[in-house]
């Protein structure tokens, strides 16, 4: 449950960087494709029809990748532990996450101990 | 390695305009989005659907297109420097080479050199460009690129034997005027296998005749009677052309044209 508070916050944290990166490479792209229009020399066509595509579905692959992570964080929030909203609260879920991870290793070596074959024998 | 192309202005028709302003769209919706950084609402990632996915798909298909036509013109073959002879001639007003002359046709002297040049059939467009990266190839890693013009003449050859085919998509061989020539029907076999090329010292001259050092001056045209067909109109230029009598047609295998 902690964990999953961690990746939310780094899932909001890398949607607007992921578009961002794809607006970077989109604009690449784009460039590409003019410099093909206005010099339509042979290497610069063949590397506007190459390379300049693949950029462009590289763009198009990272914005998708942003929309769905952004869809899926949703569901997470639906979890009572993390359950609050806001800038604030979110800050203060950060600490609290980070806070018990620096407590867990006993706990979860706890669990694991009991979870092992074996060890309620 | 020698650059391609100096002198070559872009074509600007509806399809590359259609690409531009696709491409000015999707960039302007990014950088808004890059400058201004606004919260990730739903309007928000509809606005980058359009400039991530939408505009960039219209803009790169587009320009595929107007990239595949660009790479059809004239100016395109002769943006190589090896190329530049044939160029000049073709574009030579006053050059009474065939190609000079096919190039100053209304209907597709911009693009002589894919018209004639092109594989005719299904799949001639695919094949063409196919061969086409052979070209690139061949002159950027295969030392093309570094030649002289004196060399690239040696070095220069076509791939294979000028297919007859390319002249007979326009001068089709079951109109009166190509019948009623008597080396026509003579050679009619021979022309069909390719044996005998169109563009031979004896029948209508080589199409580039400045890259036959052993033929200069230009060899002797072979021109027929009619002075006023469809043939004519459609290929070459209608009125003859001064020089010696005709000689016997050439084999094939010396047809002419550039190409690495």
């Amino acid at each position: 449950m902690r964990l999953s508070v961690i990746a939310r916050r780094r899932v909001k944290r890398t949607v607007p960087q992921l578009l961002r990166l794809a607006c970077i490479v989109a604009l690449l792209a784009l460039a590409v494709f003019a410099t093909s229009i206005f010099y339509p020399r042979p290497l610069v066509v063949i590397f506007s029809m190459s390379i300049g595509h693949v950029i462009g579905m590289l763009a198009g692959a990272l914005y998708v990748l942003a929309i769905v992570l952004d869809t899926i964080r949703p569901a997470a929030s639906i979890e009572p532990a993390v359950a609050t909203s806001g800038a604030a609260s979110d800050d203060a879920g950060d600490r609290e996450a980070l806070a018990h991870d620096e407590k867990a290793p006993e706990a979860s070596a706890d669990t694991e101990a009991d979870d092992a074959p074996g060890s309620k024998g | 390695m020698v650059q391609c192309g100096s002198s070559m202005d872009a074509n600007i028709t509806w399809l590359t305009l259609i690409a531009l302003a696709a491409i000015v769209a999707s960039a302007t919706i990014l950088i808004v989005y890059l400058v201004k950084k606004p919260a990730l609402d739903l309007k928000m990632k509809l606005w980058l659907l359009l400039g991530l996915a939408v505009f960039p798909f219209l803009g790169a298909a587009t320009s595929t297109v107007a990239g595949m036509e660009a790479t059809t013109e004239r100016e395109f073959c002769g943006s190589c420097h090896v190329m530049g002879e044939h160029f000049a001639d073709s574009s030579d007003p006053e050059s009474q080479s065939l190609a000079a002359r096919h190039s100053r046709n209304p209907f597709f002297g911009g693009r002589s050199c894919y018209v004639c040049h092109a594989d005719y059939g299904m799949y001639g467009y695919a094949l063409t460009k196919a061969g086409g990266m052979r070209h690139v190839y061949e002159y950027n890693l295969g030392g093309y690129g570094q030649m002289t013009m004196e060399e690239a003449k040696k070095a220069i050859h076509l791939l294979k034997p000028f297919d007859n085919l390319n002249c007979r998509q326009c001068h089709t061989a079951s109109v009166h005027d190509w019948r009623r020539v008597p080396d026509h029907e003579a050679l009619k076999a021979e022309l069909e296998s390719n044996k005998v090329s169109c563009a031979s010292a004896g029948c209508h001259g080589f199409a580039h005749p400045f890259f036959k050092a052993e033929h200069r001056p230009q060899a002797p045209i072979l021109r027929p009677a009619p002075p006023s067909s469809a043939m004519n109109t459609l290929g070459s230029a209608a009125a003859p052309l001064p020089g010696p009598a005709p000689a016997a047609p050439r084999p094939n295998a010396s047809a002419a044209g550039p190409g690495p």
